[in-house]
């Protein structure tokens, strides 16, 4: 089987489970299922930001979290879910372009401490204007949608439109990376002097990076509050934006399945771990520095490496005889 | 008809260090110029500032007789200026047809075409062809970054003929190719020429390969222009001599 063909049987199979997988769940399942699918969007658009462009965001919870602020305040007006999808990845997409550009034209690497400046403005806002925001007592009774006139309200239905929403932009992302685009994002993450050389635009694909990436923060933060029901400011802090950058990082940045991976290591294991209690996250930051000591490219690049190992393994020392 | 380069008292200071003096002139269309000099004379920052990679502190650059003078390095790619560096850039994570599209993409159809349009660009004919004129392509799906030295100086070069540029400038092409790939390289730069009328300008510390690829040869000493001419009397005139200490 060749590596493509082995990609694709590993994709279909991956989305066999997802599919069967939530009739089994119990409510709280699929509320942990729900939440891994949003936070693979929130990651993968971290990975366009960092993993494409090569931009480190401490900003991305607060994309979230402007996202979930946007479909509240327009869905528990009446505005329906669409309206808050475009206007929630509109907002965020000029938000990222806003803070990208003025970054870029230095040449220094200001946009982490520019992102984390926006986190923290971000969520003094949630926090303090209560007017708006309804401050520490956030938004309730934020609906969750229909979808072709089926409601998803449901933990069940739910679950499957989080997940269907995972589907469409993991499919986007990856023509994305196989197109014309894709090329240019890897040519300027390898070698930014060549890119410009060959005519690539390195300040234009880094900005539409960053805004994309920005943009599917958005797209989360709209689920995210369609699957509480309820925003308050407290989840969109620095934490939020770190444990994404972790996830990133640890799945593979990049890497088109390492977001999945990652979100499945910060989201998923915890699950399996509870017995651990605490210890998980002793555990979780020795195995983090232990990955990027020895393997930065992330569990993905961890798992090429042991499947080259086994394909090729490196001839045993022959001892010359006596 | 303008020159297809004219660089006019071209000048480039580094704080107190003058790297690039008053430097001036021409190139008609079809021309292989060879830029010859010790270390440290200016041959690269030259190149640099010609294709907006350095601002120039002084002096004009006209291309088609059209001032492009510090426009950055992406504009002059898309006005046909195309480049090889003195060392190898690729891009090592890309395979080797990955290397050659990205080279020649941006000149393809529109932003939105590129995103909406086929993977290759459509490029995949001419990146092909590219593999079989530099023999690369048994090499074609390998990363770049997996290939050997001299495998990537001449994928380096191959990646500057992807735009189908009207003007090349290639910095040292001959260093770290041994004889057995000179020879074919020189062969295809001369077809090139012929063939497409592509002009170039070669930097080289291999006086008998750029000797026998320019029709003229421009002698750079501390910054400043010591001889231009034909090769022979640039060769008569013994201006060649330090260059030939030098190395």
């Amino acid at each position: 089987m060749n590596p493509a063909t082995g990609r694709y049987a590993i994709a279909g199979v991956g989305a066999l489970v997802l599919i069967a997988v939530p009739f089994g769940l119990s409510d709280y399942g699929l509320y942990v299922l729900s939440l891994w699918a949003l936070t693979t969007i929130a990651a993968i658009g971290l990975n366009l930001t960092l993993g494409y462009a090569g931009q480190v965001s401490l900003g991305q919870g607060a994309f979230v979290g402007v996202g979930a602020y946007v479909a509240a305040l327009l869905t528990t007006r009446g505005w329906p879910l669409p309206a808050a999808y475009v206007l929630a990845f509109a907002a965020c997409f000029a938000l990222g372009w806003g803070l990208g550009y003025p970054t870029l034209r230095v040449r220094r690497p200001y946009f982490p401490f520019i992102t984390l400046a926006f986190g923290t403005f971000v969520f003094l806002v949630f926090r303090n204007e209560e007017w708006l925001t309804g401050g520490i007592y956030g938004i309730n009774r934020v609906p969750r949608p229909s979808v072709l006139g089926l409601s998803a309200a449901s933990p069940l239905g739910f679950c499957y439109f989080c997940l269907l929403n995972l589907a469409v932009i993991a499919a986007a992302v990856w023509w994305l990376r196989r197109s014309p685009w894709g090329r240019a994002f890897a040519a300027l993450r390898a070698n930014p002097l060549r890119a410009e050389a060959v005519g690539i635009d390195t300040r234009f694909y880094t900005l539409i990076a960053i805004a994309l990436g920005a943009g599917l923060g958005g797209i989360t933060g709209v689920l995210y509050a369609a699957l509480l029901q309820y925003v308050d400011p407290t989840p969109f802090s620095l934490t939020m934006s770190v444990t994404l950058l972790l996830m990133v990082v640890v799945g593979g940045s990049g890497r088109l399945l390492g977001p999945f991976l990652g979100a499945g290591v910060a989201v998923l294991l915890p699950e399996g771990l509870r017995f651990a209690e605490n210890y998980y996250l002793f555990g979780y930051a020795l195995a983090v520095i232990v990955l990027m000591a020895f393997c930065p490219t992330g569990l993905i690049g961890l798992g090429e490496r042991l499947l080259t190992m086994m394909a090729k393994p490196s001839a045993a020392p022959v001892k010359a005889p006596p | 008809m303008s020159a297809r380069l004219s660089v006019h008292n071209l000048t480039k200071r580094f704080g107190g260090i003058v790297a690039v003096d008053g430097v001036s002139f021409a190139l008609e269309p079809g021309e292989i110029v060879g830029v010859v000099g010790p270390s440290g004379s200016g041959k690269s920052t030259l190149f640099d500032c010609i294709l907006g990679q350095l601002a120039p502190s002084a002096g004009e650059v006209r291309l088609d007789g059209r001032p492009v003078t510090g426009l950055p390095a992406r504009e002059m790619s898309r006005l046909g200026l195309a480049r090889a560096f003195q060392r190898v850039q690729v891009f090592p994570q890309l395979t080797v047809r990955d290397n050659l599209i990205a080279a020649g993409q941006e000149r393809r159809g529109s932003l939105w075409s590129r995103l909406v349009g086929p993977p290759d660009a459509g490029l995949a004919a001419t990146a092909s062809e590219m593999l079989a004129f530099f023999r690369l392509d048994g090499r074609a799906e390998q990363t770049a970054g997996a290939l050997s030295e001299s495998q990537q100086k001449l994928l380096d070069i191959a990646m500057v003929f992807m735009a189908r540029p009207r003007l090349v400038l290639l910095d040292e092409p001959a260093t770290g190719l041994d004889q057995a790939v000179l020879e074919p390289l020189r062969e295809r730069l001369r077809a090139i020429n012929a063939q497409a009328g592509t002009t170039f300008v070669i930097i080289e510390r291999n006086l008998d390969f750029v000797t026998s690829l320019a029709t003229r040869l421009l002698v750079l000493a501390e910054g400043r222009v010591v001889a231009l001419g034909d090769v022979d009397s640039v060769r008569a005139s013994g201006a060649l001599n330090q260059t030939a200490e030098d190395r």
